[in-house]
């Protein structure tokens, strides 16, 4: 049985009456990723029945637990419920999304990843319109239509609420307080703008990394400073496109953006 | 007890940082912003100590506790999830091993969400200027905080009881700040 799924921290909450059914006395490792299927035929009957569990699960429900420090907590308490080794191990930790989701292309999946759903509160808090859409405007949908153009995925606009990357001449104009995370989005690529100059990372991302667990002290911040900086040009090259079409917002980062870089590497969809 | 001390700008507990990003919004100059955010950053050191105080914990406490993630834990728990503190162990857990690193380490947290909130709704308008204006001027800023916030680190190294008192006004904000660090121990022993 192969079945996909998000690994959440729902379903860890969810599934707490059986975790228990997890002791197998076997080495399990998990791949988590929107990619690779997990293969399931292995595993016990009692993993499987929990693993379904998470496929039922909708909207922000079903978008946590990803992070590495969560995981390397869930791997400690799955090992000690199981009593036996369980890892967690996210093989695109160094991968940007853009560049995952570039993976699924390069593969000629395009379709699968325009049938996904990323938004935060899809379908439920949209499903006044017939058919449900994305809001466009979360961070969750900023993140999946960035990825998505780096990946040269085209998407329409009519599957989103809001259509803030590729907005066709009949959308309405976006009100300035929806862009408020796509707005936070640029910020940080700006705060990214002299990245690589160092051997370490901008204090407050430091911060974030050390004390989340991402990295350890002393442990070199070379590969997340590489994933960042390659984060940055896939938005200013972003940023850059729609500047050309006309979008407002994409001004705000229209500085600083060293030639060498522009748009290396990244194709777009047609609208 | 009353609510704690926040730093989400706009916010009712952190009314004091309104005045800062005002100055900075109406276009004051650097100067000014730079007084205005000490006078924010004095204040609201000084209520979260007090709220700290209330709840039974103190700085000494956190700094004790600052390589054991659990304890720190503990104590915020305890504070009900006070933001300084949560910042506090943020910067424990990320600064160099020395006290000293840490307190810097905490204050530029501090300093650091409240200037990401400025930055951020400074760009609100469709006619605002980039990100990277605004992070210049922030850059600019945080650099004549610089001696201001290495007062407050020394300060707090050398006696983590100390209470910051009320900040002082733009003509006493220009004194020598070598002068106000000659009352202080240069071997980390409070003097009487």
């Amino acid at each position: 049985m192969t079945q996909r799924f998000p690994f959440t921290i729902s379903y860890w909450t969810g599934a707490q009456d059986q975790i228990v059914d997890l002791r197998a006395g076997k080495h399990f490792r998990f791949d988590l990723d929107a990619v690779n299927h997990f293969c399931l035929s292995d595993l016990p009957a009692p993993l499987v029945d929990l693993l379904r569990i998470a496929s039922a699960m909708v909207g922000w429900k079903a978008t946590r637990g990803s992070h590495p420090e969560f995981l390397r907590l869930m791997s400690r308490l799955a090992s000690f419920v199981a009593d036996s080794e369980v890892e967690f191990r996210l093989p695109f930790f160094s991968q940007t999304k853009g560049e995952v989701v570039r993976r699924l292309a390069e593969l000629n999946l395009h379709e699968l990843a325009q049938m996904s759903a990323s938004c935060v509160a899809y379908p439920l808090r949209h499903s006044r319109t017939s058919p449900a859409k994305q809001c466009g405007v979360c961070p969750a949908c900023i993140f999946r239509r960035q990825a998505m153009q780096v990946a040269g995925i085209s998407e329409s606009g009519e599957s989103y609420e809001y259509d803030i990357f590729e907005p066709s001449s009949k959308s309405e104009p976006v009100p300035w307080k929806r862009l408020k995370f796509l707005k936070a989005f640029l910020m940080q690529v700006a705060q990214l703008s002299d990245v690589e100059q160092s051997d370490r990372l901008p204090r407050a991302f430091e911060r974030h990394v050390l004390s989340t667990g991402i990295l350890g002290r002393g442990q070199p911040q070379k590969g997340v400073i590489g994933l960042l900086a390659r984060y940055r040009d896939e938005w200013i090259a972003v940023a850059s496109h729609a500047r050309r079409n006309g979008q407002g917002w994409a001004t705000s980062l229209a500085r600083k953006q060293p030639p060498e870089r522009q748009e290396q590497g990244v194709t777009y969809a047609s609208a | 007890m009353a609510e704690n001390e926040s730093l989400d700008l706009g916010g009712p507990y952190a009314r004091r940082w309104d005045v800062p990003f005002d100055s900075v919004r109406n276009g004051g100059s650097c100067k000014d912003a730079t007084h205005e955010v000490e006078k924010a950053l004095y204040g609201g050191l000084r209520k979260s100590l007090k709220q700290w105080n209330e709840y039974g914990v103190s700085l000494s406490d956190l700094l004790n506790q600052r390589d054991s993630k659990q304890g720190l834990r503990n104590i915020i728990r305890k504070m009900q999830g006070h933001q300084y503190a949560r910042l506090f162990a943020a910067a424990a857990a990320s600064s160099g091993p020395s006290q000293r690193e840490c307190l810097r380490c905490w204050v530029d947290a501090i300093l650091d969400t409240m200037f990401d909130q400025i930055c951020h709704r400074l760009a609100d308008k469709e006619n605002c200027p980039t990100f990277y204006d605004v992070q210049d001027f922030t850059r600019e800023v945080l650099q004549a905080l610089d001696p201001a916030v290495e007062r407050i680190v020394t300060r707090f190294d050398n006696d983590p009881n100390w209470r910051p008192p009320r900040a002082p006004s733009k003509e006493q904000g220009q004194s020598n700040p070598t002068k106000e660090l000659m009352g202080m121990s240069l071997v980390r022993v409070a003097k009487p």
